[in-house]
Order: C-alpha cells, then sequence, then structure tokens
C-alpha cells in the first residue's frame, strides 16, 4: 500500500528561493508536501479502495444470503447473466437512458432560455435566482414527498387544474400509478428539481460572454436569432458541454426519487439501474450478482467521467 | 402601426417578466402546497380543492403543535439535531482535510513511484471517487461499518459524509488555490514563516469566498442525504429525511399535514441558505463547471 501514497518530488513548484535551500531542508519540504495530502490521501484509501477491492470480488462470487450456502467462486457467471439473461436490468437502463436524455434535454432547454431572460435583466435578477434555486437545494427525499401529494389521483392539485381547465371533461391521470404516464410524472420531477441548475451553468457562461461580440454582430447587422446561433451558442457550448455531462453523471444515479415517489413501479416502468441494483442487493440479497452490476455501472459512469474530465482539461488548455 | 423602439423595449422586458413569472410560479408551488397543506386539517385535504388560506378552508396550527410541542416533538428534535450535527461537522471536516490537499495539489509536485502518477492524476483519482454512484459502493461500506462497530453512530456518519464530499472539496479548492497570486505566500516564506503557517495565515483568508461555497455545498449534501442515511442508521444516528420517508410510507396511508410540517422543518435551512448566501452557493455550483 504504501507505494500508493504521493511522495512529492524533490522540484518545488514556483519557488526558486526554496529550491537553493539545503538538502535537509528539501527532505523537509517533502514531508510537508506529503502531511498536507495525508489525510485526504489516507481517508479516501481507506474508504474507497477497499470498498472497490471487496466489490470486484465479489463480481466472481455466488453470494445468495437468502439462502444458506456458503460463497462460492463462480468466474464471469454473474457478469453473464446480467448482460445476456437478464431482461430487467436492460429494462431499467433504458428507463435510466430515457430520464438521462428526456431530463437532461427538457432541463438544458429550459433552462438556457431562463438563464437568456434573466441575462436581460441585469442586477435585478438576484432575488429570482434565489427563488428559483430553492428546487436544487432542497432534499429529495421532501422533493419526491411533494410531488406524490401533487400527482395523487384524488386529492392532488394537479388533476384538481386539469379538471378546471378542461371545464370537468377530463379528470387527468393517476399520475404515479398509470404506467403510461410514471415514467412522465418522474422525468418532471427531476425537471422541476433540476432545471435551475443548468440554468445557472448558462447564465454563468452568459456573462463571460465579451459584449464587443453582440456589439460587432449588431453594426454587421445580425438578426437576434442569428446572434444566439453564432455567438452566443458556440461560446457557450463547453460550458453546456459540461453542464450536460454532470446532469448525465448524476442521473445515472437517479434513486431517490424513484424509492419514494413510484418504488419503481407500476410493474417496473420507473426502475432505474441505481434502483435495480438496490433491489438486487437489498431485497433479493443476492450480493454477488448486485456486485455484477454495480461493476458494470462503474465502467459506464468512468467513461461519461474521463470524457467529461478530459474535455475539461482540453478547454483550460491543461494537456 | 409603427412600434417606437422605446415601446419594444418595454414589451420586451414585460415579456421577459411574464415567463420568469411562470417559471417561479411551477417552481414555487410544490412549496407553497406544502405549506398550505401543514396547516390544513385533515377535512380540509381530503375535500377537494382548496388553495387559499382562510378563503377556502379555515387554517389550523394542529399539525405544527404536535410536530413541535406535541406527540411527535422528542423524534422530531432528535433527527434534525442529528441532521445538523452530522452535516455541520462532516462539512467542516471535508473542508479542512480536502483545502489541504487542494492546496498542496497547486504548490507541491507529487509523484507516485509505482504509478507514475503526477499532480494531473492525483486529482482525477480524487474526483472519480465523487462519480460513483453511491448504491454501487453502499455494501462494502455497509460491511466496513458493521466491522468498525460504526453502523448507526454520528462518527460513522460523518465519516461517511465526510469521505462522501471530500473529493469535491479537492477539486473545487484546488481551483481555486490556483487561481490566487502566489507573490504573498512567497514573501512570507521568505521572511521566514512555515509552510503551513503560509497556508493558515495567508492563502486560507484570501480564500474565504471559495471556502464558504465549499462549506455550504457540502453541508447541502450531507444535510440532504437520504441513501447513506438509509442504508447505514436505523435509530440513534437517524436524520430528518428518514424520518419524512418513514412517515411517507406509513400502512394507514400517508399523513400528509403531518408530512408537510416536517418536510418544511428539514428544507428550511437549505431555503434560508438559498435566499440569504445565493451567490456563494451559485458559485459553489457553478465553479465546478466553469473555471
Amino acid at each position: 500500500m504504501r507505494d500508493r501514497v504521493a511522495i512529492p518530488q524533490g522540484g518545488p513548484a514556483g519557488y526558486p528561493g526554496e529550491a537553493r535551500r539545503s538538502a535537509s531542508g528539501r527532505s523537509r519540504r517533502r514531508s510537508v508536501a506529503i502531511l498536507f495530502v495525508l489525510p485526504a490521501a489516507l481517508t479516501l484509501l481507506a474508504i474507497t479502495v477497499f470498498p472497490l477491492i471487496y466489490e470486484l470480488r465479489l463480481v466472481f462470487m455466488s453470494w445468495e444470503l437468502t439462502t444458506n450456502a456458503p460463497a462460492r467462486f463462480v468466474g464471469l457467471q454473474n457478469l453473464i447473466r446480467v448482460l445476456s439473461q437478464d431482461g430487467r436490468f436492460w429494462t431499467s437502463m433504458r428507463v435510466t437512458a430515457i430520464l438521462m436524455i428526456g431530463g437532461v434535454a427538457i432541463q438544458l432547454s429550459i433552462g438556457t432560455g431562463l438563464a437568456l431572460l434573466l441575462n436581460r435583466l441585469g442586477s435585478r435578477r438576484t432575488l429570482l435566482v434565489s427563488l428559483f434555486l430553492i428546487p436544487v437545494m432542497i432534499a429529495p427525499v421532501v422533493a419526491g414527498f411533494q410531488f406524490r401529494m401533487i400527482y395523487h389521483d384524488q386529492f392532488g392539485p394537479l388533476n384538481y387544474v386539469i379538471e378546471l381547465l378542461t371545464f370537468g371533461q377530463w379528470g387527468g391521470f393517476a399520475w404515479i400509478a398509470d404506467p403510461r404516464v410514471a415514467l412522465f410524472s418522474i422525468l418532471m420531477t427531476d425537471v422541476w428539481q433540476w432545471t435551475p441548475f443548468l440554468m445557472l451553468i448558462v447564465l454563468a457562461g452568459l456573462q463571460s460572454v465579451p459584449v464587443e461580440l453582440y456589439e460587432a454582430a449588431e453594426v454587421d447587422g445580425a438578426s437576434p436569432w442569428q446572434t444566439f446561433w453564432r455567438v452566443t451558442v458556440p461560446l457557450l457550448l463547453p460550458v453546456i458541454i459540461i453542464g450536460i455531462l454532470i446532469r448525465a453523471m448524476d442521473s445515472f444515479k437517479l434513486f431517490d426519487i424513484i424509492y419514494l415517489v413510484t418504488g419503481g413501479g407500476p410493474g417496473n416502468v420507473t426502475e432505474t439501474i441505481s434502483f435495480y441494483t438496490y433491489l438486487q442487493g437489498f431485497k433479493f440479497f443476492s450480493l454477488g450478482y448486485t456486485a455484477a452490476m454495480a461493476f458494470i455501472q462503474l465502467i459506464i459512469i468512468t467513461l461519461i467521467a474521463q470524457f467529461f474530465l478530459r474535455f475539461q482539461r482540453q478547454q483550460r488548455g491543461e494537456v | 402601426m409603427q412600434m417606437s423602439m422605446r415601446q419594444s423595449q418595454r414589451l420586451k422586458l414585460g415579456l421577459t417578466y411574464v415567463l420568469l413569472a411562470l417559471w417561479a410560479i411551477f417552481c414555487l408551488f410544490p412549496i407553497y402546497w406544502l405549506i398550505i397543506t401543514s396547516v390544513k386539517l385533515p377535512i380540509a385535504v381530503f375535500q377537494g380543492p382548496r388553495y387559499l388560506p382562510w378563503i377556502d378552508f379555515q387554517p389550523s396550527l394542529h399539525a405544527w403543535q404536535d410536530v413541535l410541542f406535541g406527540r411527535f416533538q422528542d423524534e422530531v428534535a432528535r433527527r434534525w439535531t442529528n441532521s445538523a450535527i452530522m452535516a455541520t461537522s462532516s462539512a467542516a471536516l471535508a473542508v479542512v482535510i480536502g483545502s489541504m490537499a487542494g492546496y498542496a495539489l497547486t504548490r507541491f509536485q507529487y509523484f507516485v513511484p509505482g504509478l507514475k502518477w503526477r499532480n494531473n492524476d492525483l486529482a482525477f483519482w480524487i474526483i472519480s471517487q465523487r462519480m460513483l454512484p453511491p448504491v454501487v459502493i453502499i455494501l462494502p461500506y455497509i460491511i466496513m461499518f458493521r466491522f468498525l462497530r460504526l453502523i448507526d453512530t454520528h462518527a460513522g456518519m460523518i465519516l461517511a459524509y465526510t469521505v462522501f464530499n471530500l473529493p469535491f472539496v479537492v477539486w473545487i479548492m484546488r481551483d481555486f488555490f490556483a487561481g490566487l497570486p502566489i507573490d504573498l505566500e512567497e514573501s512570507a516564506l521568505i521572511d521566514g514563516a512555515s509552510r503551513f503557517q503560509a497556508f493558515t495565515r495567508i492563502v486560507l483568508p484570501l480564500s474565504t469566498p471559495g471556502l464558504i461555497a465549499t462549506y455550504l455545498f457540502c453541508l447541502m449534501f450531507a444535510w440532504n442525504d437520504y441513501l447513506f442515511a438509509l442504508m447505514l442508521t436505523f435509530s440513534r444516528a437517524s436524520t430528518m429525511p428518514m424520518y419524512v420517508a418513514g412517515m411517507g410510507s406509513q400502512s394507514y396511508g400517508p399523513q400528509w399535514w403531518y408530512l408537510s410540517a416536517l418536510s418544511l422543518l428539514t428544507i428550511a435551512p437549505m431555503i434560508l441558505i438559498a435566499l440569504l448566501v445565493e451567490r456563494y452557493i451559485t458559485r459553489g455550483l457553478v465553479v465546478g463547471a466553469i473555471k
């Protein structure tokens, strides 16, 4: 384990004054450098490396807590079963993908719209931004509960409003219990909670666009529409891509809302991959199988993360 | 009909406000519904559409009475305190440990021999820990926590939240420190200050806004968390979100008035933070995405 702890190289980073000191000074500096990262490195090593190694070992085991059979080595069997025989796994992947793509698309469009509107207000927007920020800040448990109330087929305000707007012709849906709309209801909850996040990101991006560019576009006789697509969007693109990736990684983990609002149901139309993993592990107690699913998610999220970080580094010219 | 420049400007601004107001309604209605449900009598909840207190229903503080001073009082106080202790202390720990590492990653050069990692690789390793879906790593957590007797303890939860927040802190603060001018530190070092003194007396005071933003962000995560609490606690260290979720899944149907009052107690601190220190939160949310 010891070689995993970072060893600083002798060279100081940008302190020529320090470099000329004695050899003992260098070793002291080295220990100072280690001391600075040691608490963080040790905590992370202790508490994340163990889970990963443990999980990796489990991937190749069959360990059913519901039977009394001891854990045994089964090789790649778990992974093969997940990928080739488990329809439910693929269904939950599809649900996750729909929520991820649909959610990010809606949130990004509305978020960009709101950011453009807020940007027009100048400094008067502060209060509005604070208000819009509230959904991001509140506990998913509460968000889930709120929407269970709002979607309730008999006493929920959503159906009241629908009835009012259709003059009593139509009483709305059983938003959570109806398999046709349950996924949409979840999607809307996500939109409610996370649109402000993308709004903020785009807003911050807008503020960094130099005003001269807009002036130049106006002088050249560009229409607002052209200015938006030719000036604003290209400049915002890096920021937007980062925002999309952050949201994609987060919605890949979507769990709380599902657990609290629909419990994956009706049937399993709202069962995300995180929720299905949870069921396998903590309701069916198939530990090896759970680990195999976890491992697959790990690979996917690592790929997205790699892409994200590489892109970010590239933007900053760190490569 | 010709419109003057001024009129069209005004129209545009008016439209802007209308659209923003529409979103504000969508955004705040759920919270409004929580508030009015918490002051409804059970009968008013089940009677059909009732939107305005005093106008279409008679508000009552019965739910608040029970939650704050009645039969739920002790339990609420305990969970709320648990949440508060665990969130504030884990956020503080994460910020202290994480900003030290973040600072070091911008000021020293590291090289991990076996892996040939340099600073950027280390930073990537650290942030990648944050990207793991919690459900993926929770099982080994449970086993490890059981072994260390940390299940359902404050210390255990503080540790779990600290670890979960740590990568974020390192990542954000690394960016922040990289943007600080190093001249001040350098002159302090030449004047004989130790590296640690330079860090605590010069770098940290300069970074207060970043530290506050990061702290609030960690606080928010720990305060709002459900999954870790669900898996690692059952009674003693149980939190507010757990209480809300538990109340919501009672077999005789949720008692919405209590649930609403509890929900409001749960989200109140976060809403206050959003309203009072919005700029810090905005910074925390955005800084990870934009340099």
